[in-house]
């Protein structure tokens, strides 16, 4: 436990250039109270002028701290700053300085928000940032946003807005964006400044995304009220969106789902299409942005949107990369699901059906069954042969939901049809998978597909009774020493994967790694806060996976490769 | 060495077997051979007829009338012609009469009674009484059993001057490790390997390594037929028949005795490949072909690779 010095101490320290240490020691301590009473003594140290912390940060020890110690004193240094005495061109320098030694880091930005809180306890500091800031200082218009949101300066952050041309009309239109109108009437006279000033020389990148997400935040106070001008902008600002506006757009997506009308989002979605693949930031907003649209009953729009995005050609986004999205699609109403697994599967694309095929996991790796209705089964049947061909080849490694697209489709189609839905339940998932047998008994007598049902288990019965007749075959038979050889050829591959999956466990990079040679149950000690052994019992439970290899994997691979790509790639006549 | 040969010798599933390896083991005996077993023609009780010196060193006319493994009383005399005394009945009434040769027939005659096991001994009575009754100072008659017949081989063809012990011994481990194909494969090719350098020796040399290659092939494709593998017989016949190949090849377009021999023998093999090829594709995959799977499956093995093989060798049969 760390002792807490004297005032004289620190100041000593401070003058020995020794303080920044001690400060990441008592800055570190896990009493809150302690802390914040360290933090006090800071500021009243500073304010007496005893100590700087402003130019503390600027030292080299300061300088040399690591990542983690860095934050540790941030952190304090977050909550000190709203309370220290300081000139507005010292504290803005402090205030970049942290800003900059914090990185890439996203609470890089958090002694921003501490400067906004000194603007607000400083309010006539914070006007001098303002109009400093106005006569060109290049520190103030860094700063101007935090200042003109402070106090609230909504005048001003319009004058600004339509007199610069320069970064201070984008921090004018951040603050616009941050700082709450009073009324309808304030929130279009922000707007109509946005209006004026769109489509000036100086519409960048940067402007556009920030013009939107003002526009954005201003709607999100009066939806109603707005939306019509709101869309207007938008759809100048998003003519040609480069990456910025984009991830703006995808930002908006995401934010305000639930207040925004569909020709907004379809206005949105349409700028999405411009989005590059590469940009993950974006991608991560896109992906909570369409789960948002989802929620809010966007689902047309938001499935539209990601049918037509992944048909692209080369376009290298894979479904995966929106696990939210995906997750949400698939764990969600029964319904939405059976909508999109028919309209993906006709598609035939890989990037959708294999997108979606890996999105459908459950709590067993042979999958779990879905059940298409019958409204989005109202389709040609040679549609409905091409989708369950399109089902055993992307779901084949999950033969339980292969299996009940199958079934889906024997419910509803008619007797030509069913013989070929038939053919594929027989030949190419009971052939290989016991589970699917498993499964389809499990459908109840009343069912409408139990009779086709039955005769495809009848069929599968006879191939398998007809398998067993045949004798083992010793001349067909490998060798023992080619079996020894197989033996330990997977031997290795096991030892292989057994290496390369315990590399990969985010488990085993937290603990420390134990073998027991002999044993169902480990004890081991560790120290309590009074240095006393405790003893931790643990006992050891088996826990495993399996899942079915297909019987094909062995039998005929070249024959189930080549089936499984037929089934994959082959297309619709248009 | 002995024991190996009477089993395989009482092993032999039908007549034209033992028909097979007869006229090989005469010549190499010394015996002419005259008269070969033929299909579809009337011999008149005769399969092989040779001309040779007796045990007590004279020269006569040998017939063989030859049956498949032990004589019965089944085999003896059941009423058909295809019974042994029948025959021997038309080779006295009908053959030494009609068919000996001229430039034989002053010669004694020595009824053979040729079968690859022994005789029962219910009938053994029946047969000493036929063989005394007709006895005479021109005829007489021979009993030539599995265990003479594997004598008269260990002392002729697979004589130890000719087949020596290395050669013996992995000749022996091949048949001994018969249901170890690769095993027993490696043991016959490096038999067949040396009985082809031994024949490379001279024209007459190749024409007896050829015989024995063939003797060899059969005695180890009747012991596998016998425990029910026979994939180590099918690839070393395909071996074997390109040693023989081998071995026929500077004679090929010569006129010589030597030549017509090694042709023979090249035949025979051919016909005992397609014996053997024809047994494991009969007998053992085509009663499954017509079941989805069912040759795959019958392999037994969690490996695609071993299937894979499987078929590769398949598809050699079908080439064969």
């Amino acid at each position: 436990m760390s002792t807490v010095p004297t005032p004289e101490e620190l100041v000593t320290l401070f003058q020995q250039g020794l303080l920044v240490r001690k400060l990441l020691n008592l800055f570190s301590v896990r009493d809150r109270d302690l802390q914040r009473n360290v933090e006090k003594l800071f500021i009243d140290l500073h304010n007496s002028d005893a100590v700087d912390m402003l130019q503390l940060v600027k030292s080299g020890a300061f300088k040399e701290l690591s990542t983690s110690e860095f934050f540790t004193v941030m952190h304090s240094y977050c909550r000190i700053l709203p309370q220290l005495k300081a000139a507005p061109a010292k504290m803005m320098t402090c205030v970049e300085s942290l800003v900059a030694q914090g990185g890439q880091d996203l609470a890089a930005n958090l002694p921003n928000a501490a400067f906004r809180s000194w603007c607000i306890n400083n309010p006539q500091l914070a006007e001098e940032v303002v109009s400093a800031a106005q006569d060109g200082d290049e520190l103030a218009s860094r700063h101007l946003t935090f200042a003109l949101e402070a106090t609230h300066s909504i005048a001003a952050a319009r004058k600004i807005a339509i007199e610069y041309e320069d970064k201070r009309r984008i921090s004018a239109i951040t603050a616009l964006s941050r700082i709450t109108d009073d009324d309808a009437i304030s929130r279009a006279e922000t707007l109509t400044v946005f209006s004026k000033i769109l489509g000036s020389s100086s519409a960048d990148d940067d402007f556009n995304a920030n013009l939107l997400s003002a526009i954005a935040k201003v709607l999100r106070q009066g939806p109603e009220q707005h939306s019509t001008d709101a869309l207007a902008l938008m759809r100048q600002v998003l003519v040609d969106p480069s990456e910025l506006t984009v991830h703006a757009a995808a930002q908006v997506l995401c934010d305000d789902a639930d207040i925004l009308q569909p020709e907004i989002v379809s206005c949105l979605l349409n700028a999405l299409m411009h989005l590059n693949p590469e940009n993950k930031g974006t991608i991560r907003q896109l992906d909570m942005g369409l789960h948002s649209l989802l929620d809010h009953g966007h689902f047309d729009a938001a499935i539209n949107y990601v049918t037509a995005y992944l048909s692209k050609d080369n376009i290298g986004l894979k479904l995966e990369e929106l696990p939210t999205f995906s997750s949400a699609l698939t764990n969600g109403p029964t319904e939405r699901l059976s909508r999109v697994v028919v309209l993906w599967l006709l598609k035939g694309l890989p990037a959708l059906c294999d997108g979606l095929s890996n999105a459908m996991k459950g709590r067993g790796m042979e999958g779990t069954p879905v059940y298409l209705n019958a409204e989005d089964l109202a389709i040609s049947s040679s549609d409905k042969i091409f989708l369950c061909r399109k089902a055993v080849g992307w779901f084949f490694l999950k033969p339980i939901t292969a299996a009940s697209i199958l079934v889906s489709v024997l419910r509803v189609c008619d007797e030509e049809t069913s013989q070929e839905v038939q053919k594929l339940l027989v030949q190419d998932l009971l052939v290989n998978y016991g589970g699917v047998r498993k499964y389809l008994g499990s459908i109840a007598d009343d069912d409408p597909a139990k009779g086709r049902i039955v005769k495809c288990v009848a069929m599968n019965e006879a191939y398998l009774s007809a398998l067993n007749s045949i004798p083992a075959i010793k001349e067909l038979q490998p060798s023992e020493h080619h079996r020894r050889i197989e033996r330990l050829r997977v031997a290795d591959q096991m030892h292989d994967v057994h290496k390369q999956a315990r590399n990969q466990s985010p488990f085993l990079s937290l603990v420390k790694r134990s073998v027991l040679l002999y044993g169902n149950r480990s004890l081991s000690f560790r120290k309590d806060n009074d240095g006393q052994l405790l003893p931790m019992e643990m006992d050891l439970k088996p826990y495993g996976i399996s899942f079915e290899m297909p019987r094909m994997e062995i039998v005929d691979p070249v024959g189930l490769d080549y089936t499984l790509r037929v089934f994959r790639t082959e297309r619709r006549r248009p | 060495m002995k024991l190996l040969i009477r089993d395989y010798l009482a092993s032999l599933r039908e007549r034209e077997e033992l028909d097979a390896i007869l006229p090989d083991l005469l010549s190499e005996l010394g015996f002419t051979v005259y008269s070969r077993p033929r299909r579809g023609t009337l011999q008149r009780g005769v399969d092989i007829a040779a001309v040779g010196e007796d045990d007590d060193g004279e020269r006569k006319i040998f017939l063989f009338s030859v049956k498949k493994g032990d004589l019965t009383r089944q085999d003896w005399d059941n009423g058909t012609p295809q019974a042994l005394r029948p025959s021997l009945n038309e080779i006295r009434d009908v053959y030494i009469r009609n068919r000996i040769p001229s430039r034989y027939k002053g010669l004694k005659i020595v009824i053979c009674l040729t079968f690859g096991g022994d005789i029962h001994e219910e009938i053994r009575e029946s047969v000493t009484g036929y063989i005394a009754e007709n006895t005479n100072d021109r005829i007489s008659f021979d009993e030539w059993n599995g265990d003479k017949i594997a004598g008269l081989l260990l002392k002729g063809i697979l004589r130890e001057e000719i087949l020596p012990k290395s050669m013996r011994a992995s000749f022996q481990k091949a048949v001994a490790m018969v249901d170890e194909p690769d095993v027993a494969y490696g043991y016959f090719v490096r038999l067949a390997e040396e009985l082809r350098k031994a024949g490379e020796v001279s024209t007459k040399a190749r024409v007896r390594a050829a015989r024995q290659l063939n003797i060899c092939l059969w005695i180890l494709f009747v012991w596998a037929r016998d425990i029910g593998n026979l994939e180590a017989a099918y690839r070393v016949s395909e071996h074997a028949l390109l040693n023989v190949w081998g071995l026929l090849r500077p004679a090929i377009n010569r006129k010589t005795r030597e030549a017509k021999d090694l042709t023979l023998s090249l035949h025979q093999l051919i016909q005992l490949h397609l014996i053997i090829s024809g047994e494991y594709l009969e007998q053992k995959i085509v009663p499954h072909v017509h079941v989805r799977h069912g040759i795959s499956m019958a392999i037994a093995s969690r490996s695609a690779l071993d299937i894979n093989s499987t078929f590769a060798v398949a598809g050699l049969d079908v080439t064969a």
